[in-house]
């Protein structure tokens, strides 16, 4: 199935001709998709300055890293589902935008990094045990691609 | 090396498989990242020269 | 005061960098970007101290040891998005000066900082008999929720500026008129 077919479908949805006939809607959607990148901005970064040693240096690392993760779940979850929705009412537009695809791309490299390779990694021992350096990539990667997505995000209403 | 034991060591000194699929997808991310934020600065650049001379 | 307002708007427009900086291919943008990306910074901090006096993350942590660790990041990303707010208002003085979206979210700031100011005297008061409990005392929970509610609050008011249902050109109704600062002249 093409992606353009893809697109042209969901923007006649019922999803799509919501978030377009409805601006209070659409805003709202909005607002909610700023609010969970604020939640998940926090996760990262509460999570990744205490990796790179920056804040809660007093507080082990695992639970700082343990407890951000929960939060950071539920507000990819909601980002997610706000992101289709505002994407469906203008999902032409989208297609055609360079920055909404480095934004998809880096949002799937983001969530395949958390899930499968830093928070399993942060899980599977003490942090003592784990080479300093490692961690050390690993936030800055993490920070790294968080950052390119919300900077990619927002420059898509600019383009 | 992933696996093999080093000359030095009774033990073998491992490189666990998760630490080095960390580190090696943390500098594919860094170095990608840097490529497309320097693009993204040079056609600003370019843009910016072009508009104001 | 509407029209004290307008005229203090009006006389920040007529300032050149103020048409550049609106006009510009890239500054407005890159500083509406960083107003927006900072929001991470300072209210993903305030979140997660909200969220521990909620008891609902690192529950296992003194509640005030949240709290101080997480102020310095949190009042950087505040100084950051008061100085791209600060640019933003002046790029397009006027227009922002007439939003009632704008106005609204001037008072839920002004708000959400008396709450803080209350809420940090309190706790700063009373942390030593509940700091180490999961949860904080009911009347600094109430404080803790309103201020999620405010701050929520700005940030959709805020996402609201740009939308342009109740411009003065718009609005019909004389009570959303004055709250809005338009003037019968324009």
């Amino acid at each position: 199935m093409e992606l353009l077919s893809i697109f042209e479908w969901m923007e006649a949805s019922a999803l799509g001709s919501i978030g377009k006939t409805y601006g209070g809607v659409y805003a709202i959607g909005q607002s909610l998709h700023l609010m969970s990148l604020t939640v998940l901005g926090g996760a990262v970064l509460v999570t990744d300055m205490r990796l790179l040693n920056v804040i809660l240096r007093d507080v082990p690392s695992e639970v700082v890293e343990q407890n951000a993760h929960r939060w950071f779940r539920y507000a990819v979850l909601t980002i997610v589902l706000t992101g289709i929705f505002m994407a469906a009412a203008v999902a032409l537009r989208m297609y055609y935008n360079q920055f909404f695809w480095a934004k998809m791309v880096s949002l799937s490299i983001g969530v395949l990094f958390v899930f499968c390779v830093k928070h399993p990694l942060l899980a599977s021992r003490p942090h003592a045990e784990i080479n300093p350096w490692v961690i050390r990539m690993l936030a800055c990667a993490s920070i790294t691609v968080w950052f390119t997505v919300a900077a990619t995000g927002r420059w898509i209403g600019f383009s | 090396m992933i696996g093999l034991k080093t000359r030095s060591s009774n033990s073998a000194k491992k490189v666990p498989l998760i630490d080095a699929v960390a580190i090696a997808s943390s500098v594919a991310i860094l170095v990608s990242a840097g490529l497309f934020w320097l693009v993204q600065i040079q056609s600003v650049i370019e843009l910016l020269n072009l508009a104001y001379g | 005061m509407n029209q004290t307002l307008l005229d203090i708007a009006k006389w920040l427009e007529s300032i050149p960098w103020s048409t550049e900086l609106h006009e510009s291919y890239y500054m407005y943008n890159w500083i509406e970007s960083t107003h927006v990306v900072s929001l991470s910074l300072f209210l993903g901090m305030l979140f997660f101290i909200d969220f521990r006096m909620l008891g609902l993350t690192m529950t296992s942590v003194p509640a005030s040891k949240i709290a101080m660790r997480l102020r310095t990041p949190m009042l950087i990303g505040f100084c950051v998005m008061i100085v791209t707010g600060l640019l933003l208002y002046f790029a397009v003085p006027v227009r922002v000066t007439q939003s009632i979206w704008f106005r609204i979210k001037f008072v839920l700031l002004i708000l959400a900082g008396i709450n803080a100011w209350y809420f940090n005297r309190k706790m700063e008061k009373s942390a030593s008999t509940w700091d180490s409990q999961s949860k904080a005392p009911t009347s600094l929970r109430i404080s803790v929720v309103l201020s999620l509610a405010l701050w929520a609050g700005v940030i959709t008011t805020g996402r609201l500026i740009a939308y342009d249902w109740y411009d003065c050109y718009r609005v019909q109704s004389h009570m959303l008129a004055w709250a809005a600062g338009c003037l019968a002249e324009q």
